[in-house]
């Protein structure tokens, strides 16, 4: 659960990064200038910035300096090279051009976390305990036996929670097969979760879609 | 950015070189002609000198040879003086050569800028000479002048390209910015979207995600529309006609009510849809700086519309860019594809737009037309 600044000027896409990251469960404080996002910084400390590149006030990346030690994300509209490069010589943790797939920000959003230790270690629904860190599930208090694939599985839908994901990106983000194919492999999979775990009610099968896991069914 | 501006100069001066080295393959053949012609025209002259020279040679009597204790005489044929010496040593020259003058085998002389000629060699009692014209100079003339005029064809191709370059980038600026202002309404619909379709939303949450791709697709609506008009103006489907002012004001004031007008010129010769879109960008503009409510005045005397508007102002930084027609992506003033429009529908009717603004005070558009008499 991490607390994630949002600095966009445009409203449509700040409420829709927020509404995002809330459904996954992380705290979103939307900022629409550089001057908002430094006072709400200093008062109280993020663990991510996500930050456009163009605002009306300053550009992200002298925000992204004034914050310095923050890990961010940048969003940035011009797909430029130039100014890919710009923001990897600052030292910018990813960046993601407009038009964005959501699941996309997600993702590296989770990635960032990661790698700088702010990633959520446990979580807690019904009876299950999930340890990101150990890597187990205890159910009841008693540990559930899960293959690594049925526990990568897991990881992936509980991290992107509330969301649908296709079978392809299951299969891509949990075992890193990218191949087009077998993706029926996921379903039987998925039927082995439900049942060591009772989650019928919150795995739940998105037609035409995927799966998605429900925090609240 | 520096990494792009540091190849983009190399790449600049390697054509530049590419230019200059193969006009200069072009030229050397010409300038290699040129310089044989000068070459075979010197020894003709030299030959003719040495054969002048020679037979005053055979006529110098013995007296006069002696008239110089260290070899020297001189002649006088008509116009050019001669000192001819007779040994190691003889000098043809217009006038007696220092004898301290060191002497080689073969050495050129000028004098005055004038004569040039070859001399001596000795044979065992008589003398062998060569006698010409200096080619040196002439040759490295030709040279440099051929090198520096490879040298401005150059350039001149760079500037050419240079202008080139720039009007292209004018031309699809505009363009470069819509592509970019796409971006925006299609990040929210595709994001929305994809909420509806994947997430489990509560109603309220359905509601603003509807909402926002609705008022996004309007967005790339109006898009288009700039879209379509900037395509007209580049088509130059300019049609001027005679415009009732007055009555374009009123079709304006329908449009934005808190327009107030004051029309002292009454008919100009624009292109009455463009003229429209100007007007209204303008004040579409100012209405949005205005506290709402706040009237936009839309004052017309011969050659000069304003806008004037007491809005929030622009900070200079904010001024100079809406004042460069040709300005890049601009940061602080998100008004799309407006302003540039704006530039360029005027720049068709040969008239300047200008603002000029105070922070907090508001801003004033100003359109003058060239041609005020009209």
């Amino acid at each position: 659960m991490a607390r994630i600044l949002v600095l966009e000027d445009e409203k449509a896409i700040n409420d829709l990064v927020a509404l995002n990251l809330g459904m996954v469960g992380h705290t979103a404080v939307q900022a629409f200038t550089g001057k908002e996002a430094l006072s709400i910084a200093a008062t109280t400390p993020v663990d991510l910035l996500i930050l456009d590149v163009m605002l009306p006030d300053t550009d992200g990346f002298s925000v992204y300096e004034k914050l310095k030690g923050t890990p961010a994300i940048f969003l940035t509209a011009l797909g430029e090279t130039a100014d890919k490069v710009k923001g990897f010589e600052r030292g910018a943790d990813d960046y993601i051009v407009k038009p964005f797939e959501m699941t996309e920000l997600l993702l590296r959003v989770e990635a960032v976390l990661r790698r700088t230790h702010k990633s959520e270690s446990r979580y807690h629904v019904d009876d299950i305990e999930i340890d990101f860190e150990a890597k187990t599930v205890t159910k009841g208090g008693v540990p559930v036996e899960l293959t690594m694939q049925e526990y990568a599985l897991l990881e992936v839908l509980v991290k992107n929670r509330n969301i649908a994901l296709s079978r392809q990106r299951l299969m891509r983000e949990a075992w890193d097969v990218s191949f087009l194919g077998e993706s029926r492999t996921i379903d039987v999979h998925i039927q082995r979760l439900r049942k060591k775990l009772g989650m019928d009610d919150r795995i739940k099968t998105i037609y035409r879609l995927g799966y998605r896991f429900e925090e609240t069914p | 950015m520096k990494l792009r501006q540091k190849s983009y100069l190399w790449t600049v001066l390697l054509v530049a070189a590419v230019l200059f080295v193969s006009m200069l393959c072009l030229v050397i053949p010409n300038i290699r002609m040129t310089i044989g012609s000068v070459e075979s025209r010197a020894l003709g002259e030299e030959k003719a000198l040495a054969l002048s020279v020679d037979g005053l040679f055979e006529k110098i009597p013995d007296e006069a040879r002696k008239k110089y204790a260290r070899g020297y005489a001189v002649y006088d044929s008509g116009g050019a003086t001669f000192a001819l010496g007779k040994g190691r040593e003889t000098w043809v020259a217009t006038e007696p050569v220092p004898p301290e003058t060191e002497v080689g085998k073969v050495r050129w002389i000028t004098r005055d800028g004038r004569t040039v000629l070859t001399i001596t060699d000795t044979l065992s009692d008589g003398v062998w000479l060569r006698y010409g014209l200096d080619t040196t100079e002439v040759v490295q003339r030709l040279t440099w002048q051929a090198i520096g005029s490879t040298l401005l064809c150059t350039l001149l191709t760079c500037g050419v390209a240079a202008a080139l370059y720039v009007m292209q980038e004018r031309i699809n600026r505009p363009v470069e910015r819509l592509a970019h202002e796409l971006r925006t309404p299609l990040t929210v619909i595709r994001g929305y979207g994809e909420l509806l379709e994947r997430a489990k939303l509560t109603p309220e949450q359905q509601h603003t995600a509807a909402s926002y791709i609705v008022s996004e697709s309007e967005r790339l609506g109006e898009i288009s529309q700039k879209l379509l008009t900037l395509a007209d103006a580049r088509k130059n489907v300019f049609r001027p006609e005679r415009v009732d002012l007055a009555a374009l004001a009123a079709h304006l004031r329908q449009t934005y009510p808190t327009l107030e007008t004051d029309v002292q010129w009454n008919e100009l010769t624009a292109d009455r849809a463009l003229m429209l879109s100007l007007l209204g960008n303008l004040i579409g503009n100012a209405v949005k700086a205005s506290a709402p409510g706040s009237p936009v005045l839309l004052n017309a005397s011969p050659g000069v519309i304003e806008i004037v508007d007491r809005g929030s102002g622009m900070t200079p930084e904010q001024l100079r860019y809406v004042n460069d027609p040709t300005h890049a992506r601009n940061p602080s003033v998100r008004s799309g594809l407006g302003v540039p429009l704006c530039h360029e529908i005027a720049a068709l009717h040969g008239a300047t737009l200008r603002y000029t603004s105070e922070p907090g005070k508001g801003t004033t558009a100003t359109v003058k037309f060239a041609d005020a008499a009209q």
